[in-house]
């Protein structure tokens, strides 16, 4: 990511010359909601909520077998992620530095936070309860909140072993319930731990090189998190130490999720891979049309639920 | 029996033009061989020809922008070619070889646009390589790698970055057994010669499917080159169908008058203007387009129409007691005037295709209009004047007399239809007939129905190559591009760049979600969803940094990587586009597709960015569509009103408007019905047979109500005027349908299926138009004098005497 950092490096310190007048345009209800491509779900109680690109955020009230988009979503770019106290209150996030807020399931949406005038996208978005809630993205943007939204903090990170200073994109949020801490994975093989829900943040290096997409806590109190081309690494529930998991795929992980006793991870190009070990070993399927999976929810009646670049998918088999 | 014309004295022109040809016949027939003479020296040097160009309607929006922008975007005149192995996959030493070869000779083919040739082994085709280090650019085929040193790991190399770089359903097929060549062709070469297009479909054949398709390896080839190449093949064959046909009518008309010399005078003057015609076409520097072919033989058809109504005439005037000479002269003074008027009739109807702007579709106009022009000299003169030189022996006019005579006892039941008490049943059965056929033929299809192309029959080559690649690869054949334009103004007066407008990025990006869901689009390419696989790509390929950048300098570092992949923008990002691929081409899928964009174009405007329909192959598929069916009906009233005006100028009678035009427009509504319920599509091979229809139905009416007008102003009451007439010219009009639609419905065994359905068309519509004014017309003729009593007798024909 050295080169995208590089340029909005350059940009930010100039200010942006041509600082356009970008304005959000709503969602567009369409038929094909459900072939956009879904980013995160979570539930809302019983309801699952996923969100994706164009502003879509699809609504399931029978666990995933029939979705429709929620009524009024007031930004078109892309969502990447969302989080649900309850049944009524939740918070996705997105490009354009987004944050929305429903406070009746996922039907309607208002714009809590837009910086249009930045190209800072937040990834990920975890709330403890209907108050208190992290958001995380770009460049090492920390945001939060205990007002539900209605202020949001950013939070300065410390820097990273060897460097200057705090510039690791933040790629997802993972929660240890137990304990009540919360893990952000990042680039450079580093995975962030707050036990202050997001206020301060520690380093765990994993000792990989490359970015770390998503993660989870396992039920034995261990961490595993994914990264690309086929990286799993399992790791001791202090996070110092950390082995890889060995997996015949080159294709990056998206997505990883506990369900029960079992561990699912799920890629790009139809990755599917679960363990019935507590996340030692994992069995590989591919997904036959090859598409992308881009999200996964534990929870679902028969396993977890996936998400590809193509919508909602089945749940695995 | 009949009224003996001869002997009534007309003042005027018409007798002085019959003195001066029938007294100088000799001259007059010497010039006319002269006159052919030259003309078939020209006529032989006529050859096919063909232009994607001259398909273009001419000022069209649609073509506009494809003319503007054909040098940034995917050329709709592009060549399509696959390497197929017949048994395993591409990936093998052999298929890899194969495709070097072809991909080498296709790029030294002549009038190939060698920089836009693309395949796994030209070096436009590279892969965006995703690592945790970075993102790296690399050829498909490594720069070292040669076809002569191909070894396993290297293909295995080449196969796992064609699948990284996502050209698995683009260069490579799905199923990976084949491989893909594209490559644009140049109409024009450097010295601007045209393509030749029926030339360069052999160079295919013989350069590329000949040389590299055996038993290991199928190449497809697909594309306009090859589709209108295919066409003139099938088109020259057609030649076969028309020595049928004129074969078939030599026959007919012989069984008809048992004169082997009055057969050969019908055939020969009929051919005759056909010669005029091809030597006309030629001195015009036309060539015979392939989508035209059929015209020349429907206007001999139309001669051969013309023929047998004169041939009839004077068959008669001989058995009534006439020398051949003198019946010969009364034929000619007798069938001048509905002969001109049908012919005329059939002149304008060419002459209204001049309405569709399409190059293509006004050469035919002016042909057909020539060759019908020539028809009134060899048909309406010609004829005759000939026929005055010929030998004929009283018992033969006798006996053909008397054998017309058994033959017309057998209409006397369509006299009797005309009669009062029948004539209403008759018209209220056509009248009905005219509701459901109007009702049927509601929301009749424009353009092709079919997948492929249309003017070959489904089990083509072509359109099985069509198939198969469309099936294979996810790039459809059949695409349409809009283009997204920046106005100067929206760049202001600071000199700002088109590159850094992020608004229009996000504004496309929500256009191609937008279009994504139209039923009938397959995919969206576009410069915003290539921004997007950009930033993805430089972001490790996370789907979650699938978006196009709000940063000017993100977004314009981007948009120069987006510009090296052709096809999707002007480097100076003043246009950029986005191409949807369709799932085919019947109009209504391109309706709706170009429907919905036009919706978004209207409810959600970005200021000073203009969004410009629609180039790519469907575009100009649905310009020409939309020319055709907004030419349609203009095209008709046009027909209509200049056989109103000429009925109403020659006869002066507004009962014999009426009763001419009516069977016609219910012929004319029984042949859309026709045409929906067969799948035949309103396109520019069929508008001009539904015109034409027109035209020459108006024959049969015109002839037969020319001798009731005839009778009735001798006095005779309506109901003996029609029945003498249908005794006179029933039988013939009846035969001349009969044997034209015949001819013409061997074209059904065209390999061509726009002939063939041309041929079905035609067919069906003179015998629709013959019908109708062997019952409609006489039933409506009657029924109008009874509820239009005549105040003044019916007047003597004079339009032309005075």
């Amino acid at each position: 990511m050295g080169y995208l950092k590089t340029l909005l490096g350059v940009t930010l310190a100039t200010a942006s010359c041509l600082a356009s007048a970008l304005e959000a345009v709503p969602a567009a209800p369409v038929a094909h909601a459900t072939q956009a491509m879904l980013l995160g779900a979570a539930w809302a109680q019983k309801r699952v909520v996923a969100v994706g690109d164009h502003g879509v955020v699809l609504l399931s009230d029978d666990s995933g077998r029939n979705y429709h988009q929620a009524r009024s979503v007031p930004v078109s770019s892309s969502l990447t992620g969302v989080s649900f106290a309850d049944a009524r209150h939740g918070w996705a996030v997105g490009h354009w530095g987004a944050i929305l807020a429903s406070d009746d399931g996922g039907e309607h949406w208002q714009v809590q936070r837009l910086t249009p005038d930045q190209d800072r996208p937040l990834f990920a978005v975890h709330f403890f309860d209907n108050l208190r809630g992290v958001a995380v993205g770009l460049w090492s943007l920390v945001l939060t909140t205990d007002d539900g939204g209605a202020t949001w903090t950013e939070r300065n990170l410390p820097a990273p072993a060897g460097a200057g200073r705090a510039d690791l994109n933040l790629m997802s949020l993972f929660v240890d319930d137990r304990h009540h801490r919360l893990y952000a994975t990042a680039e450079r093989g580093q995975l962030l731990r707050s036990d202050d829900r997001g206020q301060t943040w520690r380093y765990l290096d994993t000792g990989y090189d490359g970015t770390l997409w998503t993660g989870a806590v396992l039920p034995d109190g261990g961490l595993l998190v994914g990264g690309q081309r086929g990286t799993l690494l399992r790791g001791t529930p202090d996070g110092a130490s950390w082995q890889r998991i060995a997996l015949d795929s080159r294709s990056s992980i998206t997505s990883i999720v506990v369900d029960g006793q079992q561990v699912v991870a799920v890629g790009l190009d139809g990755l599917q891979a679960r363990s019935e070990d507590v996340g030692r070993t994992f069995t590989l399927s591919r997904r036959k049309d090859g598409v992308s999976l881009t999200a996964a929810l534990a929870g679902g009646e028969d396993g977890p639920l996936l998400f590809s670049r193509r919508g909602p998918g089945k749940a695995l088999p | 029996m009949s009224i003996d014309v001869s002997k009534q004295s007309l003042r005027g022109v018409l007798p002085r033009i019959e003195a001066g040809l029938f007294g100088h016949r000799r001259v007059v027939l010497l010039i006319l061989a002269l006159f052919t003479t030259v003309m078939a020296w020209f006529a032989v040097h006529l050859r096919m020809d063909a232009g994607f160009e001259k398909q273009l309607p001419i000022g069209h929006e649609y073509v506009e922008t494809f003319r503007q922008y054909r040098g940034d975007l995917l050329g709709a005149n592009r060549l399509t070619l696959v390497v197929r192995a017949r048994e395993g996959s591409i990936w093998s030493e052999a298929g890899l070889r194969r495709l070097y070869d072809v991909t080498q000779a296709v790029t030294f083919l002549p009038g190939i646009s060698r920089s836009s040739v693309r395949s796994l082994w030209t070096p436009n085709a590279f892969v965006n390589e995703i690592t945790e280090e970075g993102f790296r650019a690399d050829p498909l085929v490594p720069g070292t790698v040669t076809p002569e040193r191909l070894d396993s790991a290297t293909i295995a190399r080449i196969a796992d970055s064609t699948a990284q770089g996502g050209f698995i359903g683009t260069l490579v097929s799905r199923d990976q057994r084949s491989a893909m060549i594209t490559a644009e062709l140049n109409e024009r070469d450097a010295k601007g010669e045209r393509l030749d297009y029926v030339a360069y479909n052999r160079v295919l054949e013989e350069q590329i499917r000949q040389r590299f398709e055996d038993a290991q390896f199928e190449v497809q080839i697909i594309g306009f080159a090859k589709q209108i190449g295919d066409i003139a093949d099938g088109a020259a064959a057609v030649l076969e169908f028309c020595l049928l046909a004129l074969l078939l009518t030599a026959v007919a008309v012989y069984w008809y008058c048992h004169s082997l010399r009055f057969t050969l005078l019908a055939l020969g003057c009929s051919l005759t203007s056909l010669v005029w015609q091809f030597g006309s076409l030629r001195l015009l520097g036309y060539g015979l387009d392939p989508l035209a072919v059929l015209v020349p033989f429907l206007v001999f058809a139309i001669g051969v129409s013309h023929g047998v109504q004169q041939i009839n005439y004077i068959v008669r005037e001989i058995a009534a007691g006439s020398t051949v000479a003198v019946a010969a002269r009364s034929s000619f003074r007798g069938l001048l005037v509905p002969g001109t008027l049908a012919l005329v009739t059939a002149f304008v109807s060419f002459i209204t295709l001049l309405l569709i702007p399409i190059p293509m579709v006004r050469e035919l106009a002016i042909t057909a209009a020539l060759g019908v022009a020539f028809k009134i000299v060899t048909n309406l003169v010609m004829l005759p004047l000939v026929a005055s030189m010929l030998k004929v022996d009283g018992r033969y006019a006798a006996r053909e007399e008397s054998a017309r005579e058994r033959r017309a006892a057998r209409l006397a039941w369509l006299a009797a239809l005309a009669e009062w008490r029948n004539a209403r049943w008759v018209m209220l059965v056509a009248l009905l007939v005219f509701a459901t056929a109007v009702w049927q033929s509601h929301d009749r299809v424009v353009g092709s129905l079919q997948a492929g192309a249309p003017e070959l029959r489904e089990d083509a080559r072509f359109n099985r190559d069509a198939l198969a690649i469309a099936s294979h690869y996810d790039i459809g054949l059949d695409w349409l591009s809009v283009v997204f334009e920046v106005q100067p103004g929206r760049l202001g007066d600071a000199g700002g760049n088109a590159c850094e407008d992020v608004e229009l990025g996000q504004y496309q990006d929500r256009f191609a979600w937008a279009m994504e869901g139209v039923p009938g689009v397959l995919s969206v390419a576009s410069f915003s969803s290539a921004m997007r696989q950009f930033n993805e790509g430089y972001n490790e390929g996370n789907p979650k940094m699938s978006a196009v950048p709000i940063d000017a300098m993100n977004y314009s570092s981007l948009a120069a990587e987006v510009a090296r992949s052709p096809g999707l923008m002007r480097n100076d990002c003043s246009m950029t586009a986005v191409h949807l691929y369709l799932a085919d081409h019947k109009a209504t899928t391109i309706g709706r597709v170009i429907e919905a964009a036009k919706t978004f174009r209207a409810e959600q405007p970005l200021p000073g960015v203009a969004v410009r329909l629609a180039a790519g192959n469907a575009g100009v598929i649905a310009a020409i569509n939309e020319e055709v069916e907004k030419s349609e009906t203009p095209m008709l009233l046009y027909v209509y009103a200049a056989i109103a005006l000429l009925v109403l100028v020659v006869y002066r009678d507004w009962r014999a408007v009426l009763v001419c035009c009516l069977p016609l427009t219910i012929g004319t509504f029984i042949g859309y019905w026709f045409m929906k319920t067969l799948q035949i599509g309103l396109t520019i091979a069929t508008l001009p047979v539904m015109v034409l229809a027109v035209g020459i139905g108006v024959d049969y009416a015109f002839y037969i109500y020319n001798r009731i007008q005839l009778h009735q102003a001798d006095g005779q009451p309506v109901g003996v005027a029609v029945a003498l007439s249908l005794r006179e010219v029933g039988m013939a009009t009846i035969f001349t349908a009969i044997t034209l639609a015949v001819g013409v419905a061997t074209w059904a065994f065209s390999a061509l299926k726009f002939q063939a359905d041309m041929g079905k068309l035609l067919a069906f519509m003179f015998m629709v138009n013959m019908v109708m004014a062997m019952t409609v017309l006489p039933a409506f003729a009657v029924w109008l004098e009874r509820i239009f009593p005549r105040k003044r007798p019916v007047r003597r024909i004079g339009a032309l005497a005075h």
